[in-house]
């Protein structure tokens, strides 16, 4: 190695080590899709569902099961859902949610835990009623 | 209200324009308006000093790494005559500029070279002529490897003075 | 009053143009007093801020709702201290703030630099310039917070998850560091402008860099507080594109502080860490753009707004600005030296510069993969956490090895048999660690004991280093042990704050293996009367308490807590109903340990009603969770031994970097 550099040849075996681990796992792993309601058609794979919280939503008294329908985000599509967890306290009515689970059946059963709903806008004006 | 807010805008936009025109109105005709650059010849002497700095650097991160035994006597033996060597190539590079340039002596420049760690001498495997003189006594307390100090010069025998 | 401050912010862009283009004609053209002219215009741009900053903040103190962005961030019955930071609590305030910040940096960085590098400076301040063009110009023309409108009776108050203690300080810190990494890139740019090839723009802006970074550090860690105390879902990282945001450009700024050290020692890597520098300061506006856009989805979800556009293009043209001139400058970059052995301090170094770019890289690629999935395939698809986990565990763990590893080697080559003598006692503290662990059932997480071994070793090394250096000095100069080490790391100060550095590091990396891979959840629901076990804890719930507060209903249940059969106090857990924003905020119930620094962290995740009062909890017991903070103070602390300048350093560099010719005065 008397004229070239060892920096090179460890710059170029580091990318290309770090690479091959990264190629590995996002095939092994994979992401999530995130989908609103509307593209939720026959999608059977785990996927994230994300969307507004319409009415009507019910709660099982005594239980941890949280029924509700979500609806795009700028649409009317909408999809029923069932998430048998604790929900955030910012969660009702009207704000924007971001599950992980499955349609079954025509309806989307949450995974539990996975749920989080978006922060009220920070940035925008919240205007009095 | 609207008034007074246009009347301190008026006062502010005033104010940088006269923090702008400054210079101008300080220096209405100034004689030398030329920005300062470093030319070639003060270009070398930044690399020079710089690399000047750097060996002496390393020379005293050496001698403490050795003092801690985080370097072997072998490596040490190794490393420090070629360093010695470079750092006595760039000091002598800076001198004659230093003579050139009128530049003042550093104080730091009257510091006797720092003591080496005993050990045997090191064979001379690049000789070159003048080397490096062998340390003024007494080795005092050495410092270790220290940003803050500034880092010491031997006194080079200039050419034509006994080596 | 509002025509006053944009009165004030049209002046600040008029005087950053002129540094831009005055300043760039006069370094261009060699003109002295031009080049003095821009200089003043910046120091004067922060003036020109600092009265718009004053406007706001005025009308913010008195409520005047005629100012849009006071009635649409605070309200009267809002407290002083939360009206205040309402100043960056929204868009346009918060890009104010940037605003200020930045003319304050580079008027301090131009005031620091006038009498040294003249040439340096002159470079600088146009691209100084350029950034607070940028910004100035979104608040004149797109994003004003000097909008007017008719005063309603009251404002729209301020959003209660943000009307806490950690709002006043966590976006200023992260904003002081986002800023501060624009003088070294503004530095650097110069530089390269003015076609030098010396390390004077390094030198000028070491603290610089470092302050930013500790700034950012801190600021980071302040926001995992935040989430771990206020949000409370049991945790203080949620890889969220918001929190990256911050991290990347501090995972750059890391790296470059290193390779920077690297380059003063042996002139390598210019290229890399100018290519470094550009990157971080990208990264910190990319950090802003991501938070302001909408165009990641994100539960900080912030407005989608056509400032994100701006945003973009503008790191657009930084980033091919930079690129142009690193390419066109790359015969000056060349370095002389080349890495002489891959076991040496220079090469550990390198390694950790790239795993620490490999572990950006990969962040940013999970952040904008959502994006570019749907540009690509017309839907979003999303990396959790998983993702971000897996390769902080492939990247991290030879990172914490080599803060080990690096302190031990020296310069230049290291022998194998001198390696392994500095070895010894840091390997051996590893593996007795490392057995200890594995007695008291570390191996229940095999990532988590090796990740514990390697930070054994690395604390190992470092008290070595300490003990080493400090027996050296004594042995040399006499005195006591306490003034051998103080007087070692006084006059090493980057050396030995950079080793308590890397220590505070690895406490933070054993707090959050400790309550990552060690933690222990329980889930279940108690009606009054009804106990819980959870590990080594067991909670009995008592009753639930309703109490009106100041502008909430605050509805807490009560918990005794034991352990081992010793009663340890109670907890409280609950919720607060806030009446005028018609929220609810999730108040945890944290019990810390003293001395094993676990916290028993208590949620009430869902009430069943006043009338039944059974309460479904949500129990999490964090081990070491504590060191995690407590790593926040000793890398405060060893960042500033590291900061702190030394007289004759200075004195010595100014005599390096000093003018050869002093100008002719008339």
């Amino acid at each position: 190695m008397a004229r070239q550099s060892p920096v090179r040849l460890v710059f170029a075996v580091s990318i290309a080590a770090v690479l091959a681990v990264f190629l590995l796992y996002v095939s092994v792993a994979g992401g999530t899709p995130s989908l609103q309601p509307s593209q939720l058609k026959n999608r059977t794979g785990k996927v994230a569902l994300v969307g507004k919280v319409v009415t009507p939503y019910r709660r099982t008294a005594g239980k941890q099961e949280h029924r509700f329908r979500l609806r795009d985000v700028k649409g009317s599509a909408t999809v029923p859902v069932v998430y048998r967890d604790s929900v955030p306290d910012q969660f009702k009515p009207g704000r924007e949610v971001r599950l992980e689970g499955r349609l079954q059946n025509g309806v989307f059963v949450g995974k539990p835990g996975t749920l989080v709903t978006k922060c009220p806008s920070k940035y925008q004006a919240e205007k009095r009623a | 209200m609207t008034t007074v807010a246009v009347g301190l805008a008026a006062l502010l936009a005033v104010v940088c324009v006269v923090a702008v025109a400054l210079p101008f109105l300080r220096e209405p005709e100034a004689l030398d308006d030329r920005l300062d650059a470093p030319d070639e010849l003060e270009r070398r002497r930044l690399e020079l000093a710089e690399e000047r700095d750097r060996v002496l650097a390393d020379l005293k991160e050496l001698e403490f790494d050795h003092r801690t035994g985080k370097v072997s006597d072998d490596d040490y033996r190794a490393l420090v005559g070629p360093l010695r060597s470079r750092a006595a190539s760039a000091l002598r590079a800076l001198e004659p500029r230093a003579e050139a340039g009128n530049l003042p002596r550093s104080a730091a420049m009257s510091e006797p070279f720092p003591a080496p760690s005993p050990e045997p001498s090191p064979s001379p495997d690049v000789p070159q002529p003048p080397t490096l003189p062998d340390p003024v006594p007494p080795p005092e307390p050495f410092p270790s490897p220290d940003e803050g100090e500034p880092p010491p010069q031997p006194s080079i025998p200039g050419p034509g003075s006994s080596g | 009053m509002p025509e006053l401050g944009r009165a004030a912010l049209v002046v600040c862009l008029g005087l950053a143009l002129y540094a831009l283009f005055a300043g760039g004609f006069a370094a261009f053209t060699r003109r002295r007093r031009l080049a003095v002219s821009a200089q003043n215009a910046l120091i004067a741009a922060f003036g020109a801020a600092a009265v718009a900053s004053a406007v706001l903040l005025s009308a913010l103190l008195r409520n005047d709702f005629s100012f849009q962005y006071v009635a649409d961030h605070t309200s009267i019955e809002l407290p002083t201290a939360y009206t205040i930071s309402a100043f960056w609590g929204g868009q346009e305030g918060s890009l104010l703030l940037w605003l200020l910040v930045l003319t304050g940096f580079s008027a301090t960085a131009v005031a620091f630099n006038r009498r040294s590098s003249r040439d340096l400076l002159a470079w600088a301040v146009p691209v100084l310039g350029l950034v607070a063009v940028f910004f100035s110009f979104m608040l004149v023309a797109v994003s004003s917070p000097f909008a007017t409108q008719a005063a309603p009776p009251d404002g729209a108050g301020l959003n209660p998850s943000l009307q806490n203690p950690y709002m006043m300080v966590h976006p200023p810190l992260l904003y002081l560091g986002f800023v501060g990494l624009t003088v070294p890139f503004a530095f650097a740019m110069g530089a390269l402008l003015a076609r030098r090839s010396d390390e004077a723009w390094i030198v000028s802006t070491r603290r610089w860099t470092l302050a930013a970074w500790t700034f950012l550090g801190i600021g980071q860690l302040l926001g995992a507080h935040w989430a771990y105390v206020e949000v409370g879902w049991g945790g203080y990282y949620a890889w969220d594109p918001v929190e990256n945001a911050a991290l990347m450009p501090w995972l750059a700024a890391t790296a470059f502080l290193h390779s920077v050290m690297i380059q003063e020692k042996r002139g390598m890597l210019k290229v890399w860490n100018v290519v470094l520098v550009v990157g971080a300061f990208a990264l910190a506006l990319f950090g802003t753009f991501l938070t302001r856009s909408g165009i990641v989805s994100s539960i900080h979800s912030f407005t989608e707004s056509s400032i994100g556009a701006w945003f973009l293009g503008f790191i657009v043209l930084v980033l091919a600005g930079s690129l142009y001139l690193v390419l066109s400058r790359l015969p000056l970059l060349r370095s002389k030296t080349r890495l002489e052995s891959l076991v040496s301090r220079e090469a550990t170094f390198l390694y950790n510069n790239l795993l620490l770019v490999a572990l950006c890289l990969t962040i940013l690629w999970g952040v904008v993969f959502p994006i570019l999935s749907e540009a690509v395939r017309g839907e979003q698809i999303t990396v959790g956490a998983p993702y971000y986990n897996f390769f902080l565990v492939i990247f991290g763990l030879p990172l914490l090895l080599l803060m080990g590893i690096g302190p031990l080697i020296a310069w230049r080559r290291a022998s194998l048999r001198s390696l392994g003598k500095s070895f010894v006692w840091p390997a051996a503290s590893a593996l007795v660690a490392g057995v200890i662990l594995l007695a008291l059932g570390a191996g229940s997480s095999p990532a988590g004991l090796i990740a514990y071994t390697f930070a054994a070793f690395v604390l190992g090394s470092i008290v070595y280093e300490f003990v080493r250096g400090t027996r050296a000095r004594r042995a040399l100069g006499g005195g006591s042990w306490l003034s051998a080490f103080s007087g070692l790391v006084a006059r090493n100060r980057r050396r030995y704050g950079g080793y308590v550095v890397h220590a505070s590091i690895v406490l933070l990396a054993i707090g959050v293996v400790g309550s990552s891979a060690y933690d222990t959840v329980r889930q279940q629901k108690l009606s009054p009367g009804q106990t819980m076990a959870v590990g080594d804890y067991r909670l009995t719930y008592r009753d639930l308490e309703v109490r009106q507060g100041a502008n909430a209903e605050e509805l807490r249940a009560h918990l005794d807590v034991e352990r081992d059969g010793k009663a340890l106090g109670t907890i409280q857990a609950g919720k607060n109903s806030y009446r005028a924003e018609d929220q609810v905020s999730n108040e945890v119930g944290i019990r810390s340990d003293k001395l094993t620094l676990e916290d028993l962290f208590v949620i009430a995740e869902q009430v069943e009603g006043t009338s039944d009062e059974a309460i479904h909890f949500r129990v999490l017991v964090k081990p070491l969770v504590n060191l995690i903070w407590i790593a926040g103070l000793v890398f405060l602390a060893g960042a500033l031994v590291a900061m702190w300048p030394s007289v004759a350093e200075q004195r010595r560099l100014a005599e390096r970097y000093r003018e050869l010719r002093t100008p002719a005065r008339a």
